[in-house]
């Protein structure tokens, strides 16, 4: 049974997601808030397994409850809610330790393969993150500073990603499996946490120097 | 400003050149300057080698029945004027003289500082013009005059008419005042390189100032400051001070050959002129309007006396107007213009404590005239004994005036380039405000579109949620029909949210590249056609395409795509796909081809989006064809111009 905990301010879509996960099998909604004012608290007192958290909240938004779960040690999987990738606080979100993120505009079904997916430690990744994960990478201070840096494998995997390729398609291209893809991207995630936590990183995202 | 400098640069080469050429003919015109002096040691003896044997009206007498024919011609002194007006009637001395020698004398006729002088030739009906020389004697150094050159071979007799008159301020009455004075000696040999140097030097000096006057008129032109027009007229009238002091130095006729009384009476006019121009100039150099009430109210008073004054003096100097009280006039009146600068200076010490460089230049140039006033009175008063032969003057004043001018020139440059810089800070603020304000704007704009797509996008995916999880939870036994409904509601509001997408992705500016529509055909393509297991080719370039698409372009160009490809996943069934988009030489190729069932054209019944298609096409200057036949696939083509990349 995965433990779902929602953040989310539309009531419609609490509703809707609500009524999907109680129709599926193997899932179960263990509570609903309308903003991360008591995020921390409220991921301890429900332990979930998978956090969906809306990134643009009232009082305080999705990305200040991610990172004060992440400030208080907890590794839970959170995946942001959003509806356009293209947004530099999706990012943000990704650079500040998300798991991953889903689009609203998924279909149900893929919404629910997305949560499985991230369960096992999977982990999305679109053009325009790519993009913006790439360019990060790319900076200056990248190499000055004692950093994590990509390999040339993960470098190729976005170079696919940001062209449009898809996962399927991009494993073809690298002649890898789909899971060896998987897991060069859930990598690229860790090293953005590790590298977030860089002044001159933390810096480059809150300057919009990427995106 | 730039255009004005080359101006600038031209303009003093011009001067140069010409005060050059004007300097060397001055030389030319006037090669030698006669110096004539009366001191006992120079003097010629009259009676010694001449003897007077006609004196029908006597040496001393006057008459003034010659006919006006007689000096009508003359450029000098003579014209229409003159003998019109009663104090200016030339008077008119008839005398023989005889040499009584065996060499020839030669000397020269002169009456003193404030007469013209002329010879009369009855024989040629013409007149002989008076040269201007100085003239020595044991009061003053040297004062210019106006002579006769006369000449008389040994033993020779011969008449003479001399017209004499009067140009200066007070009526006198002639006395025996005709000298016949030997040339200086010292006068006919060639002037030291010195001088020459010394001449050239002045005439630069003239030209510089001429070409600065100048030069204000045309900044004053340009810029509307009113500081640049006084100080181009304070330069003219600086000039011709100057100009009038290297005449009377350098034994020059340029002006002083057109108005006979140039050195004496118009030197007064022409100096109030001057301090007119210099006060209204300080007005509007520093601002006083605005920063010293009483600076601006003493220029003010000052100027209801000065141009009265200035206009008094003209009219005089016109109608010829001439008695005690007139010279009074011009005495207290040559006085006024630097009293007037001098209180100036003091009342803007006094009300202006500021430190400000434009106020340096004024004082620094102030305190250059003032010096040079101040030598100059003091030679004049109380060190005469320092004017020599060698040294006739000391331009102080001149030399003082010329550095003023550079000074309060170099006051100018400043202050307009405190303005420039004052300017361009407001324009760089005002930019930078216009930037922000643009920023600001764009900001909340794409916030706005994006908070509003938040808000529906939110609530049209919980309707597409919810349509799915009814469609799940209906029992197997259900109508078609609710069926059908719900898919219908799932269908269109997952296309809704695409399209909301689409159109956030197409408006923003950081996707206008071919590469960013290619990335979306190929995330568009491999979503949609992975779920429906249907293989599929990209044939896309490899090499990385670097150009930008108009946001029309752009957006057809996905589209047309998008509805080929949508069309091919729901209705061909096929289960191969070969993307392509090929970059021919003019013409970008986009084909999309499947293996599918195909259509027969006419009896197509989505038709709405084979038009949506072409119109689409028709929109960005392309030709689309679609080839189709049932049971044989189709291929969709559209050609589009490279549009310049």
């Amino acid at each position: 049974m995965i433990r779902i905990l929602i953040f989310e301010d539309n009531e419609d879509f609490i509703d809707s997601m609500s009524e999907l996960i109680s129709n599926t099998t193997g899932m179960e909604l263990v509570g609903v808030y309308n903003n991360c004012k008591n995020a921390v608290k409220n991921v301890a007192h429900h332990h979930p397994d998978v956090v969906l958290m809306d990134i643009d909240m009232p009082v305080e938004n999705g990305l200040q409850g991610l990172r004060a779960i992440r400030a208080s040690g907890n590794e839970v999987t959170i995946l942001m809610l959003t509806v356009f990738d293209d947004n530099d606080r999706v990012f943000q979100a990704v650079c500040h330790g998300a798991s991953g993120y889903l689009l609203k505009r998924t279909p149900p079904e893929k919404i629910v393969e997305a949560i499985r997916e991230a369960h096992t430690g999977g982990a999305p990744m679109t053009p325009s993150v790519a993009k913006q994960v790439l360019k990060l990478f790319s900076q200056p201070f990248q190499q000055s500073e004692d950093l994590q840096t990509l390999t040339p494998r993960e470098h190729d995997v976005l170079s696919f990603l940001v062209r449009g390729y898809s996962y399927k398609m991009a494993a073809g291209e690298m002649n890898v499996g789909i899971e060896t893809l998987r897991y060069h991207i859930k990598n690229i995630y860790g090293k953005l946490h590790v590298n977030s936590k860089s002044e001159a990183v933390a810096k480059a995202i809150q300057n919009k120097l990427v995106g | 400003m730039v255009k004005h400098f080359a101006f600038y640069r031209y303009a003093v080469v011009l001067v140069l050149a010409l005060s050059s050429v004007v300097s060397c003919a001055a030389l030319i015109y006037n090669p030698a300057a006669f110096t004539i002096s009366s001191t006992s040691d120079t003097v010629f003896d009259l009676a010694a080698h001449t003897v007077i044997y006609d004196d029908t009206f006597g040496i001393h007498s006057t008459y003034a029945d010659i006919p006006a024919a007689y000096y009508k011609p003359l450029n000098g002194f003579v014209n229409s004027k003159y003998h019109q007006s009663a104090p200016l009637i030339p008077h008119w001395l008839k005398f023989g003289l005889v040499n009584t020698t065996n060499d020839t004398v030669r000397g020269f006729f002169f009456c003193g500082r404030q007469y013209l002088i002329a010879l009369s030739d009855k024989d040629s009906k013409g007149i002989q013009h008076g040269g201007l020389g100085d003239y020595t004697d044991t009061t003053s150094a040297l004062i210019p005059t106006y002579y006769l050159p006369i000449a008389l071979a040994p033993q020779e007799k011969k008449d003479f008419s001399v017209a004499i008159v009067n140009i200066g301020v007070v009526p006198e009455t002639i006395q025996s005042k005709l000298f016949l004075a030997q040339q200086n000696p010292r006068i006919n040999k060639l002037q030291s390189p010195l001088y020459y140097c010394w001449l050239l030097l002045s005439c630069l000096v003239c030209g510089g100032i001429l070409v600065l006057g100048m030069f204000n008129f045309v900044q004053y032109f340009t810029t509307r400051k009113l500081e640049y027009f006084f100080y181009g007229c304070y330069a003219l009238a600086m000039f011709l001070n100057i100009e009038r002091a290297c005449e009377w130095c350098f034994n020059l006729r340029l002006i002083s050959q057109l108005i006979p009384s140039y050195f004496f009476t118009h030197a007064t006019a022409l100096n109030i002129l001057s301090g007119i121009f210099y006060l209204l100039f300080t007005r509007y150099y520093l601002d006083l309007a605005k920063s010293s009430v009483a600076a601006n109210r003493f220029i003010q008073m000052a100027l209801w006396v000065l141009v009265p004054g200035f206009i008094l003096l003209s009219a005089i100097l016109f109608f010829e107007v001439r008695n005690n009280g007139v010279l009074m006039l011009f005495k207290i009146y040559s006085l006024l213009p630097s009293l007037c600068s001098l209180l100036l200076a003091v009342l803007i010490f006094i009300s202006l404590r500021n430190s400000s460089p434009l106020l340096f230049y004024f004082y620094t140039g102030f305190l250059l005239l003032f010096i040079g006033v101040s030598i100059n009175v003091y030679i004049n008063n109380f060190a005469r004994h320092l004017l020599t032969e060698k040294l006739p003057a000391i331009l102080s004043v001149e030399i003082g005036v010329i550095f003023e001018m550079v000074w309060f020139a170099l006051g100018l440059g400043y202050k307009a380039r405190l303005h420039e810089k004052e300017k361009n800070e407001a324009v760089v603020e005002n930019l930078n405000l216009l930037h922000q304000n643009e920023i600001n704007l764009l900001q909340m704009r794409s916030r706005l579109s994006r908070d509003l797509h938040d808000d529906i996008g939110s609530t049209l995916s919980s309707i597409n949620i919810l349509s799915r999880t009814a469609q799940s939870n209906l029992q197997p036994s259900a109508d078609d029909k609710t069926k059908a409904s719900l898919e219908k509601i799932n269908e269109r509001s997952q296309r809704l949210l695409d399209n909301m997408s689409d159109i956030i992705w197409n408006i923003n500016p950081g996707n206008d590249t071919i590469e960013e529509v290619m990335s979306r055909m190929r995330e568009y393509a491999t979503t949609i056609l992975e779920a429906k297991n249907i293989d599929y080719v990209f044939d896309f370039p490899k090499e990385k395409m670097d150009c930008k698409l108009t946001m029309e372009v752009k957006n057809n160009l996905y589209l047309i795509f998008k509805e080929a490809v949508n069309n091919l996943s729901k209705y061909s069934g096929a289960t191969k796909a070969t993307l392509s988009l090929i970059f021919a030489e003019k013409h970008i190729h986009l084909k999309i081809e499947d293996n599918g069932i195909g259509f027969n054209q006419t009896e197509i019944k989505h038709r709405g989006g084979l038009r949506n298609m072409q119109y689409r096409a028709e929109e960005i200057q392309s030709s689309i064809s679609i080839a189709s036949e049932t049971g044989k696939g189709t291929q969709i083509e559209l050609v589009m111009p490279r549009y310049g990349f």
